[in-house]
């Protein structure tokens, strides 16, 4: 268990090293960052000097290795656009994104998991079929829809809750539904399938045989077994809950990471792509790590060398 | 259900009244957030919003486009070369630090250190050195001539030389101390920038206590907070929105004509139609920029006809009337140059960067199409786009773009955007000339080095005229910049884009 | 294969699947209006005034047709990107999983390091390094789509490559293209099969959600959901309303088709349900 721990980790060094380096030359390929820092009738001498003072003059190699070698020390530099470290404008942000994240995905396992259990267990009944319809309509709404419906209603019509912004509670409400609900309805449906299959499983139709009822056998086992597909879809949700929030960051004025990112990338602001890629790729391999070794609680017949 | 909303928004801003009204604070809310503290090191209205109210420049923009001596009292010109500024007595930073001529000093050479450059910096390349004269007296000394030199004081802001020295330019940069109407409070990035009532300001106390700056992207939810009474003070709101914002009672939308002119630049350096004069004309003539901005922009827009509008110094009402609307004059101007079937070219447009840019680039397409020439329109996102513009490699044969005036001055479109670089040992052409006329840059070149301010005007007059009958570009119009406003604020807007929150009151 | 299309919803999914390929094709056809024609006099008017049963958007264009037109697009961009993402995927989570060892590391970091890209920036250098086109935006879709087909195939392959039919096969002396291109691909084929469907469906949002962040390359003249749907969004609560509600609800439906129909096959080509 310990050797495999260490040999992830490795790997995660690996996969934020491939990430950063894949980062610096798609950067590369999106043009001079000084096109969008200077006046656009910027003279040639001005342009030439502000980029002698970033030392982005150097060559690409040069430029490489000293991000690299400066990266590794946690220092990305100072954002272009801002005169703050890179690091810290993207750190800054982790928390509302986080909570974002987290808040998106407790909403989805909430309303997802309950619900693909009671398709399974009503299966072919007008239930199943509802809840089916829901789920499948929830994946298929775009988020930004579904966010600016979320205004209009509660927003604009009820008046019951805040339409955009950070802070509270209520802040919170209406972002973790745009953001949860697609989730919510792919968990709901992995939920009901891994369920329907366990139910068919030898193991579940002895313990039905000795008389076990029909609720503890879903609790006990059909559910546990469920579970590994559910848990990987949450690993890979988090994922992009995470950068893929940024519709809906945008919508609700949310001060998350995903808006920032977007913005530094459109502003070719190297210094705070290239530290929020790295960040990124960091929390993802750590993700993947804690759902693996979740496996080991959920399935007994997964073993790690 | 377009009623019905109309019915429900209303009854509940009836019941619910202003829900938010909290005395004496006042809540702006813009697309994105500012990115420094620092005046002096950004070239961004939204961030100009936040500092324009912290900080004071030395000459102060009037709404009318007009000078207001501010920090300086008086600017006398020495000779071509010399600038002789009285500045004002009396004026402390909200830390207590006075302001006096070593601190403006300190200003000017924190702008030519060309070890450090900041992004405004650019503009005071020219000048040499500055020297203290006595404790309110500063002499700035230029290299050439600097003509736009008083309107270029509306760009620099005052920052305490101490402050800074003891703190550093990156805390300030996020901590700043300044001498406007308005001391910073707190500012969480994304989140809101506040800022407090400085009482001591010596122009007097400003009106409102608290001002909050809120970044919220999505134009929808700007709107849907400002008709909530969320907010007070939205920008960019959308043309289409204009009627149902003033219809919910809790809001207005207050427009001003901008110091923006939105225009086609025209790519005429390749061979083909667009290189003959009379084609470009005819493009001119085939646009109704009236329907255009009376439909797609609800009116608000201002047709014109050359590169300036009447902010402008420089500007000749004569030689910017619009190109009448007119396609038989079109299709005779096509035929005249031999494309009486029309032709097809390509044309770039930005996507959100100015008002409903790509649809006002859709329904220019869709005109001249009338007079049987096809463009077809490219759409790009505006980072992409900007750097093909400035690189010179934008593929099509021509784009849509906007550009406001920071100087108020002819020189900052005309040299800016036209001067060809023909003089043999002057300056480069500027990146967004594809206009090659020897006799307009020597005028452009001769208005830039002239401080006597009536031979400018007639130069720029003459380089009106050569521009009018080239056309390098399909002049559309003016933009007029619409905020939304609270009906419990009075407040104005400004030409510039700034909102400066010292004119604003709660009724 | 009538395991294919038993149940009703199977019957409804193919059905949107089917009205949809048959719009696509017949656009030009069943549409009552030019979809690139504009009315600015007639700009913003709501549904069923003078012929435009759906109104029309900012620029007097009618949106029933743009919206029969715009489907030939979004089945465009999803079968090719899904395509693209498909042939790729296939071949890296073929080769990873055959061969394994340190081939199957790097290919499986690989994954790991494009998960973590965030997506705009990959969209953001492509459209700077080779412009914005539809052709630009279909790649870059399906290049980001890679990952979920190779880790598929790669599971399966594993548990595959035990069993004894390959090991049949290898002790015959087939070579290994062969092997994995005779005896892999049919087997690992359902499951490809089911991905590729939710695929298309993840493909139509992606690009209306590109479209929201103007990041799109798709030309303005050609009718989009996603654009039409971004478009509208400004005039949502005030004044149209309809602009962006019915490109919504078209994606809406095509994308609840394609899932309904996927989850029939999910089932029938599922080795356990059968």
């Amino acid at each position: 268990m310990l050797a495999y721990v260490v040999r992830r980790l490795l790997l995660v060094a690996v996969v934020v090293w491939g990430a950063a380096t894949l980062a610096f030359v798609l950067l590369q390929l999106s043009g001079d960052p000084l096109n969008l820092l200077l006046p656009l009738d910027a003279t040639p001498e001005v342009r030439e000097r502000y980029r002698a003072s970033l030392g982005l003059d150097r060559p690409v190699l040069v430029q490489y290795g000293v991000y690299l070698l400066n990266a590794v020390q946690g220092d990305f530099g100072t954002s272009l656009r801002s005169a703050a470290p890179a690091l810290g404008l993207v750190l800054e942000r982790m928390p509302a994104s986080l909570l974002l994240a987290g808040a998106g995905l407790l909403f989805a396992v909430v309303i997802g998991v309950p619900a693909g259990v009671v398709a399974a267990l009503h299966r072919g009944k007008p239930l199943e079929l509802g809840v089916m319809s829901l789920a499948l309509l929830g994946q298929s709404i775009p988020v930004f829809w579904l966010g600016l419906m979320l205004i209009l209603v509660f927003g604009l019509q009820l008046r019951v809750l805040p339409i955009s912004g950070y802070g509270s509670a209520q802040h919170l409400i209406l972002p973790m539904i745009a953001l949860g609900t697609f989730t919510a309805a792919a968990i709901a449906r992995l939920t009901r399938n891994g369920v329907l299959q366990e139910l068919r499983s030898d193991y579940v139709r002895t313990a039905r045989s000795k008389g076990a009822h029909g609720r503890r056998v879903v609790y006990a086992h059909a559910l546990r077994n469920a579970a590994i597909p559910v848990v990987t879809v949450i690993g890979l949700q988090l994922g992009t809950l995470l950068s893929g929030a940024v519709i809906t960051e945008t919508i609700f004025a949310w001060p998350g990471v995903g808006r920032f990112v977007l913005i530094a990338v459109s502003q070719r602001d190297f210094p705070v792509v290239q530290a929020s890629v790295v960040v990124f790729a960091a929390l993802l391999a750590f993700v993947n790590l804690i759902v693996d070794i979740s496996y080991l609680f959920l399935d007994p017949r997964v073993r790690y060398a | 259900m377009r009623q019905p909303l109309v019915v429900a928004l209303s009854i509940v801003v009836l019941t619910l009244g202003m829900a938010h009204a909290q005395s004496g604070r006042m809540v702006i809310a813009q697309g994105v957030d500012a990115t420094t503290m620092d005046p002096n090191d950004h070239r961004e209205t939204p961030t100009g919003n936040v500092t324009a109210n912290i900080f004071d420049p030395l000459m102060k923009r009037a709404v009318d486009g007009g000078l207001i001596p501010w920090l300086v009292t008086e600017a006398t010109p020495i000779d071509d070369l010399t600038w002789e500024l009285q500045l004002r007595e009396g004026v402390t930073f909200h830390n207590g630090e006075a302001f006096d001529a070593e601190v403006a000093k300190f200003n000017f050479d924190r702008l030519t250190d060309s070890d450090a450059p900041l992004r405004t910096s650019d503009l005071w390349t020219s000048v040499s050195e500055v020297t203290v004269e006595g404790p309110y007296t500063i002499r700035v000394h230029t290299a050439r001539p600097l003509a736009t030199f008083l309107t270029q004081l509306t760009q620099i802001f005052m920052v305490p030389q101490t402050y800074i020295e003891e703190n550093g330019a990156a805390h300030f940069a996020s901590n700043p101390v300044g001498s406007g109407p308005y001391r910073f409070v707190r500012w969480a990035r994304d989140q809101e920038v506040v800022l407090a009532a400085f009482d001591d300001y010596w122009f007097g106390a400003p009106s409102i206590q608290e001002i909050v700056f809120r970044p919220i992207p999505e134009s929808s939810s700007r709107v849907a907070e400002l008709v909530t009474g969320g907010v007070d003070i939205i920008t960019n709101l959308s043309p289409e929105a204009v009627p149902l914002v003033s219809g919910s009672g809790q809001a207005v939308a207050s427009t001003v004509p901008s110091i923006r002119n939105i225009f086609i630049v025209l790519n005429v350096t390749g061979e083909g139609p667009l290189d003959d004069p009379r084609v470009r004309l005819a493009l001119n003539h085939a646009v109704d920029k009236d329907t255009i901005i009376r439909t797609i922009l609800g009116g608000d827009g201002v047709a014109n006809g050359c590169p300036l509008n009447p902010y402008m110094y420089g500007y000749v009402e004569a030689l910017c009337d619009p190109f009448p609307f007119d396609p038989e004059r079109a299709r005779e101007l096509l035929a005249e140059a031999g494309y009486a079937d029309g032709f097809t070219f390509t044309m770039g447009s930005p996507d959100g960067r100015y008002l409903n840019d790509r649809q006002v680039a859709e329904a220019v397409v869709g005109q001249l199409a009338a007079v049987g020439v096809r463009a077809e329109l490219r759409v790009q996102e505006w980072s992409s786009y900007v750097g093909q513009v400035l690189e010179r490699s934008i593929p099509t044969d021509a784009w849509l773009i906007g550009w406001g005036n920071s100087q108020f001055d002819a020189d900052n479109t005309m040299f800016s955007l036209l001067y060809g670089g023909t003089i043999e040992g002057g300056a480069p052409r500027s990146v967004f000339t594809y206009m090659y006329d020897a006799t307009l840059d020597a005028l452009l070149a001769e208005a830039r080095a002239t401080v006597d301010q009536a031979r400018r005007a007639e130069l720029y007059a003459d380089g009106l005229a050569l521009v009018r009958d080239a056309a390098p570009w399909i002049f559309l119009y003016q933009q007029v910049d619409i905020y939304g406003v609270s009906t419990r604020i009075d407040w104005d807007p400004r030409p510039d884009e700034l909102i400066w929150a010292f004119d604003a009151a709660l009724r | 294969m009538r395991r294919l299309v038993r149940g009703p919803t199977a019957v409804v999914g193919l059905a949107i699947l089917a009205a949809f390929v048959l719009t696509a094709v017949f656009s030009p056809v069943v549409s009552p209006y030019d979809p690139t024609l504009q009315n600015l006099e007639a700009r913003l008017s709501p549904p069923g005034s003078e012929g435009h049963v759906l109104g029309t958007d900012r620029l007097g264009r009618d949106i029933l047709s743009r919206i029969l037109y715009g489907s030939r697009l979004s089945l465009l961009i999803a079968t090719s990107a899904v395509l693209i993402s498909l042939v790729l995927g296939v071949t890296l989570g073929m080769v990873s999983g055959y061969v394994g060892g340190w081939v199957d590391d790097v290919l499986m970091r690989l994954a790991d390091v494009q998960l973590s890209m965030p997506f705009i920036l990959l969209v953001v250098a492509i459209i700077a390094a080779l412009g914005a086109s539809l052709t630009n935006t279909i790649l870059t879709l399906g290049i980001t789509g890679w990952v979920i087909f190779a880790r598929v195939v790669r599971g399966e392959v594993l548990s595959l490559k035990e069993r004894d039919f390959i090991s049949a096969a290898h002790a015959l002396g087939s070579p290994h293209w062969r092997i994995m291109l005779l005896h892999l691909l049919p087997n690992v084929a359902g499951a490809l099969i089911v991905v590729a469907t939710l695929q298309m469906a993840t493909m139509i949002i992606v690009e209306a959600a590109l479209s929201f962040l103007g990041l799109s390359g798709v030309p303005p003249e050609v009718p989009s959901w996603g654009q039409m749907l971004a478009d509208g969004r400004e005039v949502l609560f005030f004044g149209g309303w309809w602009v962006a509600t019915f490109p919504g609800v078209a994606i809406s439906l095509v994308v609840l088709g394609i899932n309904l129909y996927g989850d029939t096959l999910a089932e029938a080509l599922d080795p356990r349900s059968r």
